[in-house]
């Protein structure tokens, strides 16, 4: 009789196994699409309607590499696909001081970096030397970001990630920190995961495309 | 860990101990578990779960009426791919979507059985802890809540032997209730549940 019993006990740990083999977490293998995360903040104490014009450089650099600025090498799809985003928010690109100065800066950058021990994504990069600039002397600065930004998202991570990030800010609104001149930043976006794995120019121009539709706040032609 | 220690051991001290030295037989069940979230739980998982398992020794310490334990685990999940949830402070997040909450309820229970006929209709109440993890995923970042919870159970179910052999077939239904704790919510959930039963 207790034959029947070791068969049940035996069709049980078959079936916890099967279970187990699924695990605790099922589907979560996911495509490097699905690993993309956009996130965007803007600062609701701006008044977007107000702005017009904006400066943006041809070259995005990447972050992670901390002495030597080395620009990414898919960078023209980034600064295409975020200007004609602009564009179509409202928002007129200068490209020459003759131009006038512009409302606000546009700062892209890249982390290329395996790890992820970078907070959310960034949140800083004090003194990033940012050159391309015409005129005004504004090179290198750092921008920050009003208390309360960043959602308390922890995570866990041993993925290869590539993250583009880009920065909304105006040079002439800035506070003094500690003696350094900072300036407010005013939208800032992270498109997680999209240098990494494949099709990774289509998954560029999505996160843009994603980033602009989730932040309604700072179109100009609303 | 200790404190997980002390549950685990005494859970199993239980489990194994009473079905063997009560002198009247008892019941062993195991069985597949299929839950549907209520209250938070089910505001935050709503698909069924049919990820589910335990296994349920029961000894008779009286003509009708066992006392035993039970273990089991229950995965809740859902995916919701793509979406875009806004955050406080102007923070918003677009990402591939999925919630999990897996389950691992140990519990000692006591069972009075109505009738000892063709049929073994029985009412039931366990108590013990449940271990709840809850996780918020985007993409490949999350937000987990775990903890031992305090629990209880209450069931309603048959057991019908397959004719003078000491094998039948166990259906019940359960109310799981996890309470919430200091920092996480509570976990709560009907589950039906069938399988097999060895009685002896």
């Amino acid at each position: 009789m207790k034959k029947n019993l070791f068969k049940y006990l035996l069709l049980t740990v078959i079936t916890m196994g099967i279970l187990i083999f699924q695990g605790c977490y099922p589907e979560n293998d996911l495509t490097y699409e699905q690993t993309d995360v956009v996130l965007t903040t803007y600062n609701d104490s701006v008044d977007f309607s107000s702005l017009n014009t904006y400066y943006l450089s041809d070259t995005v650099y990447i972050l992670d590499e901390d002495d030597e600025q080395v620009p990414l090498e898919n960078q023209d799809i980034i600064v295409d696909n975020i200007v004609s985003n602009m564009t179509s928010a409202g928002y007129t690109r200068i490209t020459t001081e003759e131009q006038g100065k512009p409302d606000v800066v546009i700062l892209v950058g890249a982390f290329t970096s395996t790890t992820t021990n970078v907070g959310w994504w960034y949140p800083y990069y004090p003194g990033w030397g940012w050159g391309g600039y015409p005129g005004w002397g504004w090179g290198g600065w750092g921008g920050y970001y009003p208390g309360g930004y960043y959602p308390g998202y922890p995570y866990v991570s041993s993925y290869t990630t590539g993250t583009v990030v880009w920065d909304m800010a105006n040079p002439d609104d800035y506070d003094i920190i500690k003696g350094d001149t900072v300036a407010r930043v005013y939208w800032n976006c992270g498109i997680q995961g999209v240098l990494s794995g494949g099709s990774s120019d289509s998954r560029i121009i999505k996160g843009i495309n994603q980033a602009f539709a989730q932040s309604p706040q700072i179109k100009i032609n609303k | 860990m200790k404190k997980n220690n002390i549950i685990l051991s005494s859970v199993f001290v239980v489990l194994f101990s009473l079905t063997s030295f009560s002198q009247g037989g008892g019941v062993w069940n195991f069985d597949w578990n299929i839950g549907f979230g209520l209250g938070e739980t089910g505001e935050f998982i709503s698909n069924p779960s049919g990820r589910g398992f335990s296994i349920d020794g029961r000894g008779f310490v009286t003509d009708n009426i066992t006392v035993g334990g039970i273990v089991g685990w229950n995965t809740f999940y859902q995916n919701e791919g793509f979406v875009t949830e806004d955050y406080e402070s102007g923070v918003t997040v677009n990402g591939y979507k999925r919630k999990y909450i897996n389950v691992l309820p140990i519990m000692v229970n006591t069972h009075y059985y109505l009738a000892q006929t063709t049929v073994m209709p029985y009412i039931g109440f366990g108590v013990g802890a449940t271990y709840a993890e809850r996780r918020d995923y985007m993409g490949i970042y999350y937000v987990e809540e775990s903890a031992w919870h305090f629990s209880v159970a209450p069931e309603l179910g048959i057991v019908y032997p397959f004719g003078s052999s000491n094998t039948g077939i166990n259906a019940n239904v359960k109310y799981n209730y996890a309470a919430k704790t200091k920092d996480t919510k509570a976990v709560s959930f009907l589950s039906v549940n069938i399988g097999i039963s060895y009685v002896f």
